[in-house]
Parts: C-alpha cells; structure tokens; sequence
C-alpha cells in the first residue's frame, strides 16, 4: 500500500515537473538547437536562398580549407586581437585588484569606477570610440597635438592602427570586469597564510609569488578562459568600430562569418558554404578551449 | 616612510586609470552639449564653448526616418522589461524543476541545458535564427524577447540553483502534506523566497537586454518603428555617411542609451557586483 501511494505521488509529480520545465526546453530547442541543426545540415549541401537545395558532401569544407584565404586572415586578425589586448587587460586588472583588495580609502568608488564600463553595451562603446579616435579633429588626436604639434591620424584607414584602436576600446570596456573576478578571488585566500609567511620573515613580493599568485591559480585559470573566448569572439565592437575595414583587414571570426550569411564573398551569399565556416569556427574555438584546458590544468591545480 | 611612499603611488596609478575610465565618457557628455561645427573645428575643450540643448531637442523630436528617440526609448523599455519578467519566470522555474523536484530524464534534461548555454555561438548563428524566427513570424520585438529570454545565460541559472540549495527542503514537505501541488509549492513558497536572487537576475537581464545590439538589428531591419536605442545611435553613424558625421546627435542619442543603465548601475552596484562574480567563480 504504502509504495502503491508512492507511486502514485511521483507520477503526479513527474506530470507537474515536465509541465513546468517544458516552457524552458521548448523555448531553448526552438531558439537555441534549432539554429545550430540548420547550420549542421546546410553544412553539406550547396543553396542560393533561391533554387534547387543540391548535396555536395565535404566540399563546403574543402572550400573553406583551400579557397578562404579571407577567413583564415580574419581567423588571423581575431587571434592578434585577442592576445594583444589581454596581455594588457589582464595585468592590468591583476594589479588593481591586489591593490583595492587591501584596505584603502576610497577602495568601493575605485571598484565601482573600474567596473561601470563593463556595464555600457559594447555597441554604443562602439560609438563613442569611433568619436573619440575620428580622423583629423577626433578627441584623441587634438589630445596628441597638444603634446607633439602634430595630429591628423586617420586611425581607421591603417590596419595597425584601426586593430589598436579595437584593442583599446576593448581594454577600456573589461578591465574592470576581470579586475572584479580577481578581487572575489583575492578575499577568499586565508589570511593565516601571510601572517604566517610574515612570522617567516618573508618579504612582500615574496608573498605576491609564493602565496597570492598560487593560491589564485584556479581563478586566474577562469578568468583567462573567460576572456580569451570572449575576445575570440568579438563582433559588436568590430561591426561598429571598424566593420572590418580597411579592405577586410579587421574582419574577425564573428564579422566574418555573420557576414558570409547575408553578403558572401562574390556576390549571392552560399548558405551551405557559410554553415561549413560556422562549423569551422565553432571547432577552432573548442580546440582553444580544449588546449587551453590541458595546458593549465596544473596551475588550477596547485590550490 | 617607506609605507605612505608606496601608498602615494598606488593612489597615482589608481588615479591615472580612473582618468582613462572616465575620458571617454567625459567627452562624450561634453560633445553632446556642443554644436557641430565647434565638434568639427576639433579642440580637446571639456567645456563646449557655446553651451547648447539642441542636440537633445533635435534626437528626442526629429530622430530619424520619421521616427523620434521617443519611440526608440518606449521599444527598448518594452524589450526589456518584457526580457526582465520572462527570464526570471524561465529560469526560476526551471531552476525549481532541477534542483527540488525528482523526474526522469531530469539529468539528461540538465545537461542538454548546460551544453547548449555553453555553445551558445552568438553571431555566427545569427542568420538561421532569423530564419527560424521569420518562418514563425516573430522578426520582431516580441521575437528579441523570446530569443532573449530562452538563450539567458547558464550562469543565471547556477546562481538561482545555488540560491535555492539554501532555502530548508523541510518548507516543500510540510507544504505537500498540507495539500499544496508542486507548481503550489513553487509559487507560493520557493518564488516568493527567492526573490533576493531574483532581483540580482532582473537586473543582470535587464542590463544584458538593454544593451543588446546585433539580435534586435537584425530581427529589426526594415523595420525603423521597431528600432532599440542602441539600433537606432548605431544607425545614426552609419547614416552620417556622406558629408559631415553629425557627431553632436551621435552623443546626444549616446547619452539616452547610456544615462539609464549607468543610474541603475549607480543605485544597484552591490546587486551587479554579485551577480557577475556568484555565477562564475563557483563553475
């Protein structure tokens, strides 16, 4: 009798859950799965968005290997991008964080400060970038003028440049995101451990590298991870920023490929050829991932 | 000695940063209570020489393709808040399903969720969503929402999953024994307790929905009534194209966008700072 009741209560239960979390699964299968199985089985044919729907195998693939010298450019640009920028990001966002996790007058305003840019959309930052570097009498060039006498550089149409520009706005937006991981990371380590390196006689800098960095091992794993593939991929930015100019030259994976949908890249978009390079994309991103993972697997280790 | 010396120099560096911080939206106030042509004759002044509200007055009534910033404000209020409530009515309840209740197939539904949220391509599969969409007819703000809403990130759902870990199984029971269903349960007694983490949610959404620029672009286009703020203060650089860029308009539609988000950020910053590092230094 009693398992009979049992039963009985899970099977309503069970009717109760499945009603419950189908709004979630619906919604996720329809706006999540759904576009990720178009792009897999489009991946093989060959379409125009008009006319016949023709199975080509594994050649979209051979094209993009062979033939997409613009996509590995962009693949490329997008690597550059990323660690040029987070080699000074994350330092960056290290340093503050060691220095606001002490007690400092004014340590939450610097907090709330360094963080607020994270809070802009990353398109309207866009925006206000491409005023501040405008050529000619752009912000940053009367700023240069007023040190050296001379301006006028047109930071768009040189790819070294309109790439730094990227790069320095994308500092400027997550600095104080990253700067924020670190902090929570910083207070979670014990402070037995410095008093008893301090009762050892160890020095400040000898604590920094034997006790904070260590101990931050798993955090720091995290947050390069966490960064690394949100620069990898990057696209509001570069749409609004530069939109890939001059001549395709900041074109990054996201641009590249998103564009590949609506333009192609002679004329008629190929919606078959276009899903082979989602495909791509979504891979070289993994095996970062994956690679990433490996390789640090000791340094998360250590804690 | 050698103390308030190192102190001196944290408090340069801190200060040289927080100047890099604030250049740019500095300027950007600054610009858009300049004229064009003073923008134009360059000069790296704060203060605009001749203080003007035109640009305010000019995006707030003409705005562009006969559409003000009025309506581009009301549609991302819309999408918003309509972003706010399904997120929080999605996540809580399947954040309820996965953590209290006992179903089969509940592990395989949770890892479905979790790797899908985590694949989540972004651009690059931005055009067979809009195929998607347009074949049920929703390339429009309710479809923003609903992609909004059912692509919320995973980290949302661990932290309301954390949260409610914390709150006493030994509540649902007593509940249940009373009669209670177990929709009952949740809205009556899990909801009602969770709203705490909820409010961090809300506003991680709500800022995240706000700010959103390719998805309503894209589910938008050709359609200018329907255009978001941020839509609209991209749109405005691009359409400036010819001739001079009306970069007075750009700030002054810049600031709409971002005023906003920023007295939010002002008020709520506990709830942000939580809500960015709870869901992910655990993970």
């Amino acid at each position: 009798m009693p398992s009979k009741r049992k039963k009985r209560l899970s099977m309503t239960e069970t009717v109760q859950s499945y009603a419950m979390i189908s709004v979630g699964v619906i919604g996720l299968f329809i706006f999540v799965v759904l576009p990720l199985l178009w792009v897999l089985r489009y991946c093989l044919f060959s379409y125009k968005g008009f006319g016949e729907i023709r199975f080509v195998g594994f050649d979209n693939f051979v094209r993009v290997f062979q033939r997409s010298p613009k996509f590995w450019l962009s693949v490329r640009t997008t690597f550059v991008f990323a660690v040029g920028k987070l080699c000074v990001e994350l330092p960056l966002a290290l340093v503050l964080a060691c220095m606001l996790a002490k007690k400092l007058k004014g340590r939450t305003f610097f907090r709330s400060l360094f963080f607020m840019p994270s809070m802009l959309s990353v398109a309207v930052i866009g925006v206000i970038f491409s005023y501040m570097f405008s050529s000619y009498n752009g912000v940053v060039n009367e700023i240069i003028k007023l040190i050296n006498g001379v301006g006028g550089i047109k930071f768009f149409s040189k790819a070294s440049t309109a790439l730094m520009v990227l790069m320095i706005a994308s500092v400027w937006q997550n600095f104080g995101f990253n700067m924020l991981f670190f902090m929570t990371g910083l207070q979670s380590i014990p402070e037995d451990l410095y008093e008893a390196a301090r009762i050892d006689g160890a020095t400040e800098r000898q604590q920094f590298f034997k006790i904070t960095i260590p101990m931050l091992g798993p955090v720091i794993q995290m947050v390069v991870l966490n960064a690394l593939l949100g620069s990898l991929k990057v696209t509001d930015l570069v749409l609004v920023l530069t939109d890939g100019n001059p001549l395709g030259q900041t074109e990054t994976i996201m641009t590249y490929v998103y564009k590949q949908f609506f333009t192609g890249s002679s004329g008629a978009p190929d919606y078959g050829y276009a899903s082979a390079l989602v495909v791509v994309s979504a891979v070289i991103l993994g095996i970062v991932t994956v690679i990433y993972l490996t390789s640090t697997k000791k340094g998360s280790e250590i804690y | 000695m050698k103390r308030k010396k190192w102190n001196i120099l944290v408090y340069l560096f801190l200060g040289i940063i927080a100047v890099f911080t604030l250049i740019p939206l500095l300027y950007t106030l600054s610009a858009s209570f300049k004229t064009n042509p003073e923008i134009a004759a360059g000069g790296a002044h704060l203060i605009p020489k001749e203080f003007t509200l035109d640009n305010y007055k000019q995006v707030w009534s003409v705005g562009q393709e006969g559409h003000t910033f009025w309506t581009f404000t009301k549609n991302s209020i819309f999408v918003s808040l309509l972003t706010v409530v399904g997120t929080v009515i999605v996540t809580s309840m399947s954040a309820y399903c996965f953590q209290r209740r006992h179903f089969p197939g509940k592990k395989l539904l949770y890892n479905i969720f979790l790797a899908t949220m985590f694949i989540g391509a972004g651009a690059i599969t931005m055009f067979p969503l809009m195929q998607i969409t347009s074949s049920l007819q929703l390339n429009n703000l309710i479809g923003v929402v609903l992609v909004q809403v059912f692509s919320t990130s995973a980290a949302n759902l661990f932290l309301t999953m954390g949260y409610m870990k914390t709150i006493s199984v030994e509540l649902d029971q007593a509940a249940l024994i009373d009669g209670c269903s177990y929709f009952g349960i949740f809205w009556r007694i899990i909801l009602p307790l969770c709203k705490p983490i909820l409010a961090t949610v809300s506003l991680m959404s709500f800022q995240g929905s706000w700010n959103n620029y390719l998805l309503p672009n894209i589910m938008t286009s050709m359609k200018p009534a329907m255009q978001t703020l941020v839509v609209a203060i991209v749109k405005l650089k691009s359409s400036g194209g010819a001739g001079a860029t009306q970069y007075n308009l750009m700030m002054a539609g810049t600031m709409f966008a971002v005023l906003p988000i920023l007295t939010i950020y002002i008020f709520m910053n506990q709830y942000f700072v939580e809500g960015v590092t709870a869901g992910a230094v655990k993970g």
